[in-house]
């Protein structure tokens, strides 16, 4: 019954998710089939689960039959906006024109081979360690866990009336519930908790980060440089730990990858239908930031809404965006997010829940904290979290700066240095302070950027070592 | 020619002296009534030395001092003891080009009993000068202490290279921090250091260090070949590049390997101890038999709303406690009084006596009751029917 409800449990969100990304493609096409897939899977999760959270506010008990009426209904509607957009059931994608993977040399594929089996020692022992033991870590058992283990057994949003009237929760309700909710269901589905099942949605993310890595890798690099990028984030210790443990960071850098990736793929892309069709999944999968985790509202929001309006006015500029067209996209963006991220925030603001992460907004006074600098510059330079990834990629920057700061890959650039330097000041002039002195807060920060801190780097490498460079 | 210079480096290398190779000490023998050297006493009347060793029982705070001038640098100080009382003792140095009578002291603590043997890496304290022109030891008053041997040692490089190699490939183990950062790979140099991650934070240098000087050593003869070959050959810059960001991937996929190893160590030893295990002797990684001893409990702790929950100090697994037993929760403290079920995990001051449970002090928390189920020692579920 438990893998049963797991597979069901995942593929109705992703079949959601997947219709909906189609609808949004119209008559333009553009994803790769892995990651329709993967980004049917994201975008179909927090919308079903956010949908699911509205009807709960509305009144309707937090059960099965809330879960699945929310998931078919969608489904049914978005097969008949589909049927009805398109005239004819969902027409096959126009071959991509990906760069040609060529000849790979011997050494580099047997090199590849033996860190792929690396690699898929290490992916399989961590996920049978997922599934197999107790949650151990913090925000396992006090947050993520909990809140999905409360919800499975009240089967409602407020938790305040548990027994002996113990609100163990505390705080915890300002937090977005999709991770938690996406646990119920699962449960909900096999008609008990079970540790192992609640768990084991973590790998899915996981596994949905390398796959959208490696589509985005693909339609810049060859082959093997894509393969050689995802073994290069799953070889970043403390990203595998976290995508093998019942987190949701991981699942917060999957979506700031797709949020980051596909903007960064609209301002690649020559073809103008094309292009709207990227801008227009971008939109969702901005719009979806807000309902992940706290820092996708108050951190990677703001830093990609500056980003998006600096890449929409540049595409105007280059005469590749109609001054019509940019206002169409503006506000499109901005009806995407009213649309599926008011709501929430809606809520939190009635609740009077706080906004900010570990600490509201309202109470970060600034303080300057000179021993959490030098706490971050340990964590980044003299730690095992990532390898030798920092001074890399600051290296391979300077290297290779003239293609990094300059369009389209200064939208990976400009986020992954906006990001990294706001984490670093929230965590050297605010009472953030603490958890950078006790590496806590931190590190946890930089899983978000990791997937776009390899795609730029693996990028950046190649052309580097690419012959027609010089 | 790669040949040649294999054997090139074999030949130098046994050409090295032979403190390359071997440790270098020194041992003061107290035994035997024996007083190497001239010490100097402070504020001390009663210091005698017998056939066991030197025996110092202070009346005031004092200390023994003596100067030294070894012809090798001192690495570790090793003080033999035996002590019939627990003393806070100090090991004092005077650095080299110091004010004469200013010393430098170093906690150390000697236990009761028998023979102790106390061991310092002294190279992890910036203050240690190891041409110290003195050292001497502090002794509070009221201690007893026999002074057997004090050894001062010096490790020999192939020593310290030997102890760097093998605290690199020493493994953390998974903790509650593991979350949040891995220290990753550590440089002790000193042979003595068995647990290198049983110091937070760790003792040692990271290896990142030695990451580092390679990666500048790679970059260095890139950039020369690059400077060499500009002039003559086309994408010389390239080929620069390619040398360096292949030495890059090579330490790369070495740093992976160490740290890919320790997570396969720690997740299939949590998997074999956890997983595997027969209930009862299931182990997690961190959190000893906890886990095991709630899953064992959940059925009686289960029949009840709410129950006590007696744990070491330890605040999280308080919070591992609700979670795993939800939606029956630990008690409050004011509500002690009505529960039924009482769990208690590794406190060895809380006592079943005829039939009550109470706390080493003879404080009764609850009467009429047993021990249902045991876990170790120290914890139990103790039930009132």
């Amino acid at each position: 019954m438990i893998p049963l409800a797991f597979l069901i449990g995942i593929a109705l969100p992703t079949v959601c998710g997947w219709l909906l990304l189609r609808l949004l493609e119209g008559k333009t096409p553009v994803l790769l089939r892995m990651e329709r897939w993967a980004l049917g899977f994201l975008a179909g999760l927090m919308l079903t689960m956010s949908a699911t959270f509205l009807g709960a506010v509305a009144g309707l008990p937090l059960s099965l039959p809330l879960f699945l009426g929310v998931q078919i209904v969608l489904v049914l509607a978005l097969i008949a906006g589909c049927k009805l957009s398109f005239g004819i059931w969902f027409p096959s994608a126009p071959p991509s024109s990906l760069p040609p993977s060529g000849r790979v040399p011997r050494w580099a594929a047997v090199l590849l081979m033996l860190l792929g089996v690396w690699t898929a020692a290490k992916i399989c022992v961590g996920g049978v360690l997922l599934v197999s033991t107790p949650p151990r870590f913090d925000d396992t058992v006090k947050n993520w866990n909990l809140r999905g283990k409360i919800f499975f057994t009240t089967h409602a949003l407020d938790t305040s009336v548990a027994p002996e009237e113990q609100d163990i929760l505390g705080g915890l309700r300002s937090y977005p519930p999709g991770v938690s909710l996406a646990k119920t269901w699962l449960s909900l589905l096999a008609g008990q908790w079970n540790e192992g099942l609640a768990n084991s949605i973590h790998i899915v993310w996981f596994f949905t980060v390398l796959l959208l890595l490696y589509s985005l890798l693909r339609r810049c690099v060859t082959t093997p440089w894509a393969l050689f990028g995802v073994y290069l984030l799953t070889s970043l210790p403390l990203f595998m730990i976290h995508g093998v443990s019942a987190y949701a960071d991981v699942f917060l850098s999957a979506h700031v990858l797709a949020a980051v990736g596909l903007l960064f793929l609209a301002v690649r892309e020559e073809d103008a239908a094309r292009r709207r069709t990227f801008l227009r999944l971008d939109a969702l999968m901005l719009a979806l930031l807000p309902l992940t985790k706290n820092e996708g509202l108050v951190l990677y929001l703001p830093i990609l809404l500056m980003l998006l309006m600096g890449c929409l006015f540049f595409l105007q500029r280059r005469q590749r965006l109609s001054t019509r067209e940019l206002c169409l996209n503006i506000l499109g963006f901005a009806g995407t997010i009213a649309v599926l991220a008011l709501p929430w925030l809606a809520y939190k603001w009635l609740n009077g829940f706080t906004f900010g992460n570990a600490k509201a907004l309202t109470g970060l006074a600034v303080s300057w904290n000179p021993l959490a600098l030098q706490a971050i510059a340990v964590m980044l330079f003299f730690e095992g979290s990532w390898l030798l990834m920092v001074p890399l990629l600051a290296l391979l920057l300077l290297f290779g700066r003239r293609i990094a700061f300059t369009q389209p890959l200064l939208v990976l650039t400009f986020f992954l240095c906006g990001a990294f330097l706001v984490q670093i000041l929230l965590f050297t002039v605010t009472a953030l302070a603490n958890e950078a002195l006790y590496q806590t807060g931190f590190g946890r920060g930089l899983i978000h950027l990791m997937p776009v801190a390899v795609l730029l780097l693996t990028i950046l490498a190649h052309w580097l070592l690419s012959p027609e460079k010089e | 020619m790669l040949r040649k210079a294999i054997l090139l480096t074999g030949a130098l290398f046994l050409l090295l002296p032979a403190s390359a190779w071997a440790m270098q000490s020194t041992v003061w023998d107290f035994t035997r009534k024996q007083v190497p050297g001239d010490w100097l006493v402070t504020g001390w009347s009663s210091v005698t030395p017998t056939d066991q060793g030197l025996h110092i029982q202070p009346d005031t705070d004092g200390n023994m001092v003596r100067q030294i001038d070894l012809p090798y640098p001192v690495d570790t100080i090793r003080i033999i003891v035996t002590s019939r009382t627990n003393a806070e003792s100090t090991f004092l140095w005077h650095r080299r080009n110091s004010p004469e009578g200013e010393l430098i002291q170093l906690p150390i603590g000697i236990g009761t009993g028998d023979e102790s043997v106390i061991t310092e890496d002294l190279r992890r304290y910036p203050e240690w000068d190891p041409r110290a022109e003195g050292i001497g030891i502090g002794l509070p008053k009221g201690a007893d202490v026999t002074i057997i041997r004090i050894e001062l040692i010096s490790w020999s490089p192939a020593e310290k290279l030997a102890a760097a190699w093998k605290s690199f490939w020493t493994f953390d183990s998974f903790n509650a921090t593991t979350i949040n950062f891995l220290w990753g790979p550590i440089l002790n140099f000193s042979p003595l250091n068995v647990g290198t991650f049983a110091y937070q934070p760790p003792r040692g240098w990271s290896a990142n260090r030695l990451f580092y000087a390679l990666l500048i050593v790679a970059g260095a003869v890139a950039m020369a070949r690059w400077i060499m070959q500009r002039r003559t050959g086309r994408r010389a810059g390239s080929r620069a590049l390619r040398l360096f960001l292949s030495c890059t991937l090579g330490l790369w996929i070495f740093y992976d390997v160490r740290m890919g190893a320790e997570f396969l160590r720690n997740a299939t030893g949590d998997i074999r101890n956890y997983v595997f295990a027969a209930p009862g002797s299931k182990v997690l990684g961190g959190y000893g038999n906890f886990y095991d001893a709630i899953q064992q409990s959940l059925p009686l702790l289960r029949t009840q709303d709410t129950y006590v929950a007696i744990l070491p100090e330890r605040a999280s697994l308080l919070g591992r406690m609700q979670y795993l037993t939800y939606p029956s929760l630990p008690a409050q403290t004011e509500n002690y009084l009505k529960e039924r079920v009482w769990f208690v995990y590794r406190r060895p001051d809380i006592l079943v006596q005829d039939g009550s449970l109470q706390s080493r002090d003879g404080t009764v928390l609850a009467k009429g009751g047993s021990i249902v189920k045991r876990f170790d020692e120290s914890s139990f579920i103790f039930m009132i029917p």
